[in-house]
């Protein structure tokens, strides 16, 4: 056991000839909110999809609880306690938001816990309760992220990653979000991976903060302390 | 009575076949242009374990599915798995195999008449017309095989990551769905199902080597009629297309009865391109 949830050491990812990722690694501590930013291109999203073998990894290792899963499969890394709220949602548009809900329990064979879990996320988001036979690709984005959010945790996941939860919501909606994602890490211990072109929704929920810049991390350090650092200042506040 | 039961048989055995080309359509958004040879290649199995091996032809027709089961696992592995975003390619390896699997049938088959032995004897009375019992047999046997694949889509988990896959392949993988083993148990069972169509076809008109390429035309109207993404569709437009192809022999002399079907499916498809029931649709 290590204190840290997800290590990610020396991360290298190339697209063909051209690389996504240079170097880049990042520790999550139990609990702990962490968050990425950076600019499109930045290599946020191949991070996570290379972390959960979606895409392929040129080099570098991941460690989630102590465990080298560099080379597992996607769903083994689901099932020992990743889940990751991708960018985009990539729901299950056709399908109600009940099945989407327990898809995203697949990994799964405790009813029980199945059956609790749901209950917790329809308490966090009660709106989908209401919409439990409504097809999820008839809602509306903030909705539709709920969701997102709401199926990647019936998966119980021990670090859940979210990728631009943000992305073509209204500001009221994304204050929404970030105090879901505070009240999920509370309430059950969840640690948080977020990845935000949001600075100020990573800011306002994270404690820890990593900035990348063109598949390298450029700057690391608590949020505050990131907050006032020149070169991410540069780069997002236009200082 | 007889233009009835005739289109239920016709319809429900296009429904069979189509519905692993559908399958693969749907969820790995490519086609199997070589589903009609399998099809076919089930028929000529079946026809050789009962000729030659003396096998019963319902015995037969089982092994001729689980073969054609182990076929859709091969062809999974090393053609769909490894050629997904490569869609010429599938195409070149679907075309070899298809030639491949017609020329075997050829030298076999020469200009002999070959039936697989009929799946049912005599006559029942209905409603005062007489129907032969093999068509009954068919029926039934393709009705309740189709239950079984409505029900395994609509009602189980297996049926519910097949969705998935086929909506979201990310959103699935990324759910813990084993998309590999998932694409893999659907093509067993999809040309499974092919090849029990094809044994029932070739007790029902017999066996050609080119009895592939005429239900891979019908497969592919049915699929785009029916439009992408929708299971029930093909069911609507399997009976419709077994009712055109009832209807339209009885009245046509010779190629015609085949061509207007045809015809009018070309039709449909200009007003309606997308087909009928897809998800365009059912939003």
């Amino acid at each position: 056991m290590s204190e840290n949830i997800l290590e990610i050491k020396n991360l290298k990812v190339m697209f063909g000839k051209s690389i996504a990722i240079h170097d880049i690694s990042l520790k999550v501590p139990k609990g702990g909110i962490v968050t990425v930013i950076g600019s499109n291109g930045a290599g946020k999203s191949t991070t996570l999809n290379a972390m959960m073998s979606i895409v392929k990894k040129t080099a570098g290792t991941v460690f989630f609880n102590g465990e080298d899963i560099t080379n597992e499969p996607t769903q083994n890394i689901v099932q020992k306690g990743i889940a990751l709220a991708p960018e985009g949602r990539h729901l299950f548009p056709y399908l109600t938001v009940q099945k989407n809900l327990i898809l995203g329990a697949t990994q799964r064979k405790d009813k029980d816990g199945i059956a609790r879990d749901m209950e917790f996320v329809f308490e966090l988001f009660p709106i989908l309760k209401d919409r439990l036979k409504q097809k999820a690709g008839t809602m509306s984005g903030g909705q539709q992220q709920m969701l997102a959010i709401a199926r990647a945790l019936m998966a119980d996941p021990k670090l859940l990653c979210l990728d631009e939860p943000s992305l073509g919501l209204a500001p009221v909606v994304i204050d929404d979000i970030g105090e879901k994602i505070r009240e999920i890490n509370k309430t059950r211990g969840t640690s948080i991976l977020l990845v935000e072109q949001n600075v100020h929704l990573a800011f306002g929920t994270a404690q820890y903060c990593y900035a990348l810049q063109v598949g390298n991390v450029v700057a690391e350090g608590t949020t505050e302390a990131i907050r006032s650092d020149d070169v991410v200042k540069r780069a997002y506040f236009g200082g | 009575m007889n233009i009835l039961i005739n289109t239920l048989v016709l319809g429900i055995m296009y429904i069979l076949a189509s519905l692993g080309f559908a399958f693969i359509f749907n969820m790995l958004g490519t086609i199997n242009l070589a589903h009609g040879a399998l099809y076919m290649v089930g028929a000529y199995l079946c026809y050789y374990l009962c000729a030659m091996a003396g096998v019963n032809q319902w015995i037969a027709m089982v092994i001729a599915a689980i073969v054609l089961a182990g076929v859709g696992l091969l062809l999974e592995k090393v053609m769909f798995r490894p050629f997904l975003t490569n869609f010429d390619r599938i195409v070149m390896i679907s075309v070899g195999l298809i030639t491949i699997g017609q020329t075997i049938a050829n030298i076999l088959t020469g200009n002999k008449a070959m039936v697989i032995p009929s799946y049912g004897s005599g006559l029942t009375k209905i409603a005062g017309t007489s129907i032969s019992n093999e068509r009954l047999v068919t029926f039934g046997v393709g009705l309740v095989l189709l239950l079984a694949a409505l029900y395994i889509v609509n009602y189980t988990a297996l049926g519910r990551q097949m969705e998935a896959v086929s909506q979201d392949r990310l959103g699935a993988a990324l759910q813990g769905i084993n998309i590999n083993r998932v694409s893999a148990i659907v093509c067993a069972i999809g040309i499974a199902l092919a090849a029990v169509a094809g044994c029932f076809m070739g007790a029902y008109l017999g066996l050609s080597s080119n009895m592939g390429d005429t239900m891979n035309l019908r497969i592919l109207m049915l699929v785009m009629l029916a439009g992408a993404g929708s299971m029930n569709g093909i069911l609507i437009t399997g009976t419709v297309m077994g009712f055109l192809d009832t209807i339209f022999p009885l009245y046509f002399a010779g190629n015609a009865g085949s061509a207007i079907p045809i015809a009018i499916v070309v039709v449909l498809l200009l007003i309606k391109p997308e087909g009928f029931f897809g998800h365009e649709l059912k939003m």
